[in-house]
């Protein structure tokens, strides 16, 4: 038996160590198991997070849970899960919480994606592939970096599977590849719909090339073609009722427009543009012509990678032609997707300049680029990693949310007063029940209430309240017939889940103590101090954040109309 | 001569498959430097467990072309796709998930049984 280490071996091994360094690694402060979630920046983050853990707890998704419906219980789980699926079972087998390792899949399978695209290009061009790779360092910074902790983690993994695809279709010579396509196609549709256009988008352009050559150029392609066909027909069998479901939702609430144009990504800190990556681009732009040369002369069997280059150029700009934001999401991974472009640039010019070792300059520039890129020497124009910051949930109120999960029944309703952390109000759903928030940051409606009753100096019965749930991705989709989904955010109005609410009907409520502007605690205190007095409140819980009072008599005038 | 030939080959892919584990636990030692290595073996262990292995026994299919590092990576993805469709489905038909995660990548394992002892599939692919 004869085991020979190979470089390329090596070179991978220091690729996929330096990425979790500093993805993952960087963002968590070099350690795995958190006490509370940790590089959780945005409330959709926390969408997902709260998602797995109530798939981990219900044991499935046919439904969405309640306390993530606004307290519906026949809303159809619709959200693609399968991001979710692959973090409960790391949770399960590994022992670490959800909140941990739905962030180890998404960025240990990013990086795995990566690393298979290395191999899309090392197809054509071991060389190439090897200069490639280091650009992947780049994902980790910026504005990719954000579509890490502001929530976009489904489509990021999407991605992944989108890559698979690409590899399956670089592979579709080989025995049941079309099994493989089925499965990768199946695979993005479970956990990100919309990478799925981008994936059957690929195949349809590979069919469609493979055609025109085996009609054109006379060449047989007709086992490629048929495997193709194959492939979807395999994942049409795997996936029609999460086709179905798409179709049924998604696609009817958000149908696509082609003159639907969007130049910037509401709520999200900024886009990817090319020119982000400076000089690099002067390579990138050798490389494309040298991909759009090596496609011509390798015809009839174009190499995959260099077409996946082009393809995802065009996507990343489908925002100007109806893919709406879903191009920017795709742009978080272009240091993947367009790194064959950067290889083919360097290699073009190092073939030039030293053409016998060209193979062992592409070895030592990847090892340059992977320095360059992830900023340990600076280079003036060249893009490079700089460290994200992280955000972490509290402990105090990380206990609040605990306390509240194991301690109060399950069909207890909670209602939250002020609190900074509760702007990105699906960290509430940790507690897993349904719940109320006086200030939601997404309705104006509360916002003003709650500040004119505050400069008022009121304490009121009713305030204007969020009944809170994954409202407005697909409205609260439920069945309402054979093949018939109904949307009750549609039919109960929205003025149904925002409104002026009697606050006395709740069973518990949490007060923080502190808040950035003083006053909003302090009306927080005044409030709780109110309930006190009607002698059926009591605390049951209290830290250095939070006061939990308990209602033993929801419905009963728990407050007067008094002055704070 | 098949099965001779064939042992040869699996005792080779066990030992990178070993050194493929023991490559994991040092990058995530190197890149969670500050964390136990207790806890790291328990992740890597756990993602070879789900993902890795049965993820390579699916694609040894393609042994003959495709080298062992791009299989194991691949095969991590691709069995990661498998895992998240078996599982999810698996919930409409009564199976909670605790017991759907330890299920799965038998299949994987099944797979690879299926490999070894089916001609049809075994003898297609095998030169010899």
């Amino acid at each position: 038996m004869k085991l020979k280490l190979e470089p390329e071996y090596i070179f991978i091994f220091i690729i996929f160590t330096a990425l979790l360094f500093f993805g993952l690694g960087n963002l968590w402060g070099h350690t795995l198991m958190h006490e509370t979630p940790t590089g959780y920046s945005a409330s959709d983050a926390f969408q997902h997070q709260t998602r797995a853990e109530a798939i981990k707890v219900i044991g499935n998704y046919v439904t969405e849970p309640p306390w993530i419906a606004a307290g519906l219980t026949d809303v159809i789980g619709v959200y693609p899960p399968g991001l979710y699926y692959l973090s409960i079972s790391l949770s399960f087998v590994g022992g670490l919480e959800v909140f941990d390792t739905i962030y180890i899949i998404a960025f240990v399978f990013s990086i795995l994606g990566a690393i298979l695209f290395y191999y899309i290009i090392r197809k054509f061009n071991k060389a190439v592939a090897l200069i490639s790779l280091p650009f992947s360092v780049l994902i980790f910074t910026g504005i990719s970096m954000i579509g890490f902790t502001w929530g976009a983690i489904p489509s990021l993994m999407a991605q992944v599977f989108l890559i698979l695809t690409i590899w399956v279709i670089a592979n579709i010579d080989q025995d049941f590849s079309w099994i493989a396509l089925g499965i990768a196609l199946s695979a993005a549709v479970i956990t990100h719909s919309s990478e799925l256009v981008v994936a059957a988008g690929f195949v349809a352009f590979y069919f469609i090339i493979n055609l025109l050559i085996h009609f054109f150029k006379k060449e047989n392609k007709v086992v490629y073609l048929k495997k193709i066909v194959f492939g979807i027909g395999a994942f049409i069998f795997i996936s029609w009722y999460l086709i179905l479901l798409s179709q049924l939702t998604w696609a009817k609430l958000y149908p696509l427009n082609p003159f639907d144009v969007w130049t910037t990504h509401g709520g999200y800190p900024g886009i990817v543009n090319l020119t982000d990556y400076g000089i690099i681009l002067l390579f990138m732009a050798i490389g494309l012509l040298a991909g759009i040369y090596l496609i011509w002369k390798n015809l009839p069997n174009p190499p995959v990678a260099p077409l996946a280059g082009f393809y995802m150029i065009v996507i990343g700009y489908g925002n100007f032609y109806g893919l709406n934001y879903r191009a920017f999401q795709i742009r978080y991974f272009w240091p993947i997707y367009l790194s064959v472009f950067l290889g083919l640039g360097i290699y073009f010019i190092l073939q030039t300049a030293a053409k016998k070792s060209a193979y062992q300059a592409a070895f030592f520039s990847g090892l340059i680029l992977l320095v360059a890129f992830s900023g340990i020497v600076s280079i003036p124009s060249v893009p490079h990693y700089e460290r994200t910051g992280s955000a972490a949930v509290d402990k105090p109120h990380w206990d609040v949310f605990n306390w509240l999960r194991q301690n109060t029944p399950k069909d207890a309703i909670v209602y939250f007063f002020y609190g900074d952390l509760y702007k990105s109000n699906a960290v509430l759903r940790n507690i897993e029940r349904v719940h109320y928030q006086i200030l939601s940051h997404s309705n104006p409606q509360t916002t003003a209430d709650f500040i004119t009753k505050l400069q008022q100096g009121v304490i009121s019965r009713t305030y204007e309240s969020a009944l809170l749930g994954d409202c407005c991705g697909a409205d609260y989709p439920y069945w309402k017939g054979f093949g018939k989904i109904g949307f009750h955010f549609l039919e109960l109005n929205r003025s149904n889940f925002y409104k002026p609410t009697d606050i006395c009907i709740m069973d518990y409520y949490v007060f923080d103590k502190t808040a950035s502007v003083p006053a909003f605690a302090q009306y927080n205190l005044a409030i709780a101090n109110e309930m006190l007095k009607s002698n059926h409140f009591e605390v049951v819980y209290e830290n250095p954040a939070s006061v939990i009072l308990k209602n033993n008599k929801p419905g009963d005038n728990c407050i007067g109309n008094s002055t704070a | 001569m098949i099965i001779a030939l064939e042992t040869a080959q699996l005792k080779v892919e066990a030992v990178k498959l070993g050194l493929l584990f023991v490559a994991a636990l040092a990058a995530f030692q190197i890149a969670f430097f500050k964390e136990s290595p207790l806890v790291v073996l328990r992740i890597v262990a756990a993602m070879f467990f789900l993902f890795v292995l049965p993820g390579w026994c699916v694609l040894y299919i393609w042994r003959e072309k495709i080298g062992f590092l791009e299989r194991a990576v691949a095969g991590a993805i691709l069995f990661a796709g498998i895992t998240a469709i078996l599982a999810y489905f698996s919930g409409f038909i009564g199976i909670h998930v605790k017991y759907a995660v330890w299920i799965v990548p038998l299949f994987g394992y099944v797979a690879f049984i299926i490999q070894l002892f089916s001609p049809s599939i075994h003898g297609k692919n095998r030169k010899h």
